[in-house]
């Protein structure tokens, strides 16, 4: 169960995930919203986000085995479909149709700009990101913050030159989206995305440079909380994001 | 203290719990554990004989019996439950194993009474595909309400213990004579007529941890207890990691949080009980 109530929240769609971490055959472990999620690629490339534990007897489903069509408990070789999460085999009882009502809780779920995206809810759409529109963006390395979403959101918005899109997008640069995954109340994930993606020899230090930044904004949060981050050419954008959370319903993740 | 605190739990407070295997105690002049929750201290006086003293210094009630300490930090109501073979003159009795584990008591004692999970947990040992059929089996609750009681479970089995040789269809029989204890009753692979015993007695740490006791009451005369200890613990190994990823760690009671199959009748049945004996220590209560 995740552990949000807020209105706004709960339905919108957040990157758990690059595209290129859920490989076939392997089942991915993610976190949203306090929510342990199972994600797994069946053989046809389709995404599967479930709830990280088999309606059996509540062992997590990220230690089973990704079978191509079918998601196997570890613990009783329980099978569940993908797509539906339906459960298909209960082996101690072979032969057997098992009941509709045995199924993994299955969430919506899609790929876009080389991420994958989960919504707990059952509103929503995946936010259109203009800049990431256009070819395949690359997609840099995700950096893991213990801080709410919305304390991580404002050091982004002091970044020179960063634009707002709403409390959980801000483009730090003409071509790079920074994307908020909320793990829980006080964790979160920084994904981040650059169009066009450079090839080749470009590629590496591209990766290194932004891991860097990232990783250094980071660790100004952790050791400072927000307070001492921005400047004065920065505030007003600090301050505009500021107000944006406060009109939004995210009680979930901003301290009262 | 508040009664609906499940950690307060007056029900289990007044049984008997195992704090460790003699051989091991022996060894060491003190030793403090936790039992729900709370510090207890083993002083070992003259003669294997030991003192077991609560949070606040008082002695608890405790006694030896099946080659462990025992003690309790209420008022039992009722002797530790009997395994009369133990006493068997040709038996060879020895803890084969303490593990620590995190997960509640009562979500191990289920994975103890379960024979679905053996063709994928303990592959090629306790069970292979395709056997995975569990049979239709009798459960009932015995013993003026003390006890539940499981017979005629049978699964093949590719090799059911350290002496087995060949694969064959192995029939047991599951007793939970206390909240936190179960006996297994396994038919001996040497001479058909006497079964093999197999006790689990877990310690409540706390509400979310135990030290997992394996008893082994057996016929052999033929294999070095390394060999037996050996096998056990590799069994135990096994399913350690399933039940440290169970969600939650507590054992829900609610007929509605975890959907069962025909072959749960005794996981079923253990549930029911431990809801109408107000067992709360290490459960998810059902709700109103």
């Amino acid at each position: 169960m995740h552990d949000c109530n807020d209105p706004d929240l709960v339905p919108r769609w957040f990157p758990i995930a690059r595209s290129e971490e859920v490989e076939k055959r392997h089942v991915f472990h993610a976190k949203l919203l306090g929510e342990e999620l199972a994600v797994w690629r069946d053989d046809e490339g389709r995404i599967n986000a479930w709830e990280n534990r088999c309606a059996h007897r509540g062992v997590r489903l990220t230690i089973g085995d990704n079978l191509g069509a079918e998601l196997r408990c570890r613990y009783h070789g329980w099978r569940y479909l993908s797509g539906t999460g339906q459960c298909s085999v209960i082996p101690a009882h072979p032969g057997q149709t098992p009941s509709p009502a045995i199924r993994a809780k299955a969430y919506r779920c899609a790929e876009r700009y080389n991420f994958v995206w989960v919504s707990l809810g059952s509103e929503g759409e995946i936010p259109e990101i203009a800049t990431l529109a256009g070819d395949a963006p690359l997609t840099l390395r995700s950096i893991f913050v213990e801080a709410a979403a919305p304390v991580v959101g404002a050091a982004l918005a002091g970044i020179a030159g960063a634009t707002i899109r709403d409390p959980f997008t801000i483009e730090t640069g003409d071509t790079i989206v920074t994307l908020l995954q909320p793990v829980s109340q006080g964790r979160c994930i920084i994904h981040a995305a650059l169009t066009p993606a450079p090839s080749g020899d470009a590629r590496l230090p591209v990766l290194r440079q932004h891991n860097e930044r990232l990783s250094a904004l980071r660790d100004a949060i952790e050791r400072a909380g927000t307070g001492r981050l921005f400047d004065a050419s920065t505030a007003t954008t600090v301050d505009l994001y500021r107000r944006q959370v406060a009109d939004t319903r995210l009680a979930y993740c901003v301290a009262s | 203290m508040n009664s609906s605190d499940p950690s307060h739990d007056q029900v289990v407070r007044d049984e008997w719990h195992v704090l460790g295997a003699l051989e091991d105690l022996s060894a060491r002049p003190d030793w403090d554990t936790r039992l729900l929750g709370e510090k207890v201290s083993i002083r070992r006086k003259a003669g294997n004989t030991f003192d077991v003293l609560g949070k606040d210094g008082a002695t608890l009630q405790s006694q030896q019996r099946y080659g462990y300490l025992w003690a309790s930090l209420g008022t039992p109501a009722r002797p530790l439950f009997a395994i009369p073979e133990f006493d068997e003159p040709d038996r060879r009795n020895l803890n084969a194993a303490t593990f620590g584990v995190h997960v509640s008591a009562p979500r191990a004692i289920e994975n103890f009474l379960d024979m679905g999970h053996f063709p994928f947990v303990h592959t090629d040992y306790l069970g292979v595909e395709p056997h995975t059929e569990v049979k239709e089996y009798d459960v009932q609750v015995t013993n003026d309400g003390h006890e539940v009681l499981a017979r005629r479970c049978r699964f093949y089995q590719p090799r059911a213990s350290s002496v087995a040789e060949q694969g064959y269809e192995v029939e047991y029989i599951y007793r939970v004579p206390h909240p936190y204890c179960a006996v297994l009753y396994k038919a001996n692979a040497i001479d058909a007529a006497r079964m093999d015993v197999i006790g689990l007695f877990l310690q409540p740490v706390d509400e979310e941890h135990v030290k997992a006791n394996m008893l082994l009451s057996l016929i052999d005369d033929a294999s070095s207890d390394t060999t037996i200890r050996a096998f056990q613990q590799t069994i135990f190994a096994q399913d350690k990691p399933i039940l440290e990823n169970q969600i939650p760690l507590k054992l829900p009671l609610d007929p509605r949080a975890e959907m069962p199959a025909k072959s749960d009748a005794s996981s079923i049945t253990y549930r029911r009980w431990l809801r109408q004996r107000g067992v709360r220590y290490g459960t998810v209560a059902a709700s109103a």
